[in-house]
């Protein structure tokens, strides 16, 4: 039983539905905490471009899912879990890597961004924070813009999963992985 | 020394100029994460609108949304948010002792319920991954379930921020003495 619950489409004010069907119209996404932000449209409407830009950016998807799995593995955010591992499938991100980072072991990376990617992500989304060296080895493997990209999906994905552990927000029965206790 | 370089207004493009312009109008200059973040101008504008509302349009009083910035900025050892919000708390009514306290990493002995349970809260959360039933249903209490979710937003906006300060090495403006913590934690 969630603490609050995701708001039903049919339960919606105007002003919920009204920014409901708008991003629903653009394929925006509605499930995990947007099922709670929705209650306060405002907040919706602008978590939802920070998600906007944080999927269409200097980091392809395979490197962002990489990212957003290792963040939602240390902060423990069973929903945000399931739904990025999904997209972490889709673009392409092996299920043994996925196993692994789950399992919190580190996985076997044979790309040299997908190493750099996941060793920064793992430092940020614990000490919030990167060492000269990985600071460098991520700038010259990623370059600056997309390592500022990095950062802040670490940073946003981090939270989602702080907000549906608040919330308890129930992971959808079929999503690809369940995230390990 | 930060661990980038600031964009020169004449070299700026379109876009980036339109999100100066937009900060300018909505802050006053271009502060905290906002230098780096316009390199890539989509991250500002976002941030801008997400830490618009956590910072002016949220339901949450002025008093326990310092506090709270506080707490999130001084968890992750971001040195301008914490320089920046504990100020803005203790304007806002929080004791000097309680941002002692929390400068110095204890739990402070708050004289009001409200101020403990966001405390909690967000040390519970942070901390631990996870918020106990007492403990949720204390800030709630204090907060309403608007403030909550809005809460929340104001965790996710400023971990974007704490991380982004933290990793290019963003300094606190002159004057202003450097936290003796971070940048990051531990």
């Amino acid at each position: 039983m969630a603490r609050i619950n995701p708001l039903k489409r049919e339960d919606m004010d105007d002003e919920q539905a009204e920014a409901f069907d708008e991003v629903a119209a653009r394929g925006g996404r509605l499930g995990g905490p947007n099922g709670i932000y929705i209650r306060v449209p405002e907040l919706f409407r602008l978590n939802q471009e920070m998600g906007d830009y944080l999927r269409a950016n200097h980091l392809n998807p395979r490197l962002r899912q990489l990212a957003a799995i290792v963040a939602v593995r240390r902060w423990n955010g069973a929903y945000a879990w399931g739904a990025q591992t999904r997209d972490a499938l889709n673009a392409g991100i092996p299920t043994d890597i996925i196993d692994a980072v789950n399992a919190r072991e580190t996985p076997d990376l044979d790309d040299a961004d997908d190493r750099v990617v996941y060793d920064a992500a793992v430092e940020l989304a614990d000490t919030g924070a990167l060492s000269d060296a990985s600071f460098e080895a991520a700038k010259a493997q990623l370059g600056f813009n997309t390592l500022l990209d990095l950062i802040a999906t670490v940073g946003f994905y981090a939270a989602v999963s702080m907000t549906v552990s608040v919330f308890e927000v129930e992971p959808r029965a079929e999503f690809p992985s369940i995230l390990a206790p | 020394m930060a661990r980038f370089e600031p964009l020169n207004p004449d070299h700026m493009t379109p876009e980036q100029k339109a999100v100066c312009d937009d900060l300018v109008a909505s802050r006053g200059s271009i502060r905290g994460p906002f230098p780096v973040m316009l390199h890539n101008p989509g991250l500002a504008a976002a941030a801008e609108k997400l830490g618009g509302y956590a910072r002016f349009g949220s339901q949450i009083e002025p008093r326990l949304l310092e506090l709270a910035v506080s707490i999130v900025g001084r968890f992750w050892g971001a040195h301008i948010e914490w320089a920046a919000h504990s100020r803005l708390a203790r304007e806002a009514g929080i004791d000097a002792a309680v941002i002692e306290a929390l400068e110095e990493d204890r739990r402070p002995d708050f004289a009001r319920e409200d101020e403990a349970a966001v405390y909690d809260f967000l040390s519970s959360l942070l901390n631990k991954t996870k918020v106990d039933d007492a403990t949720y249903a204390a800030c709630l209490k204090a907060l309403g379930e608007p403030g909550i979710i809005d809460l929340m937003a104001t965790v996710t906006h400023y971990t974007v921020v704490s991380m982004t300060l933290n990793s290019f090495h963003m300094s606190v403006p002159d004057g202003v003495e450097t936290p003796p913590f971070g940048p990051g934690r531990g």
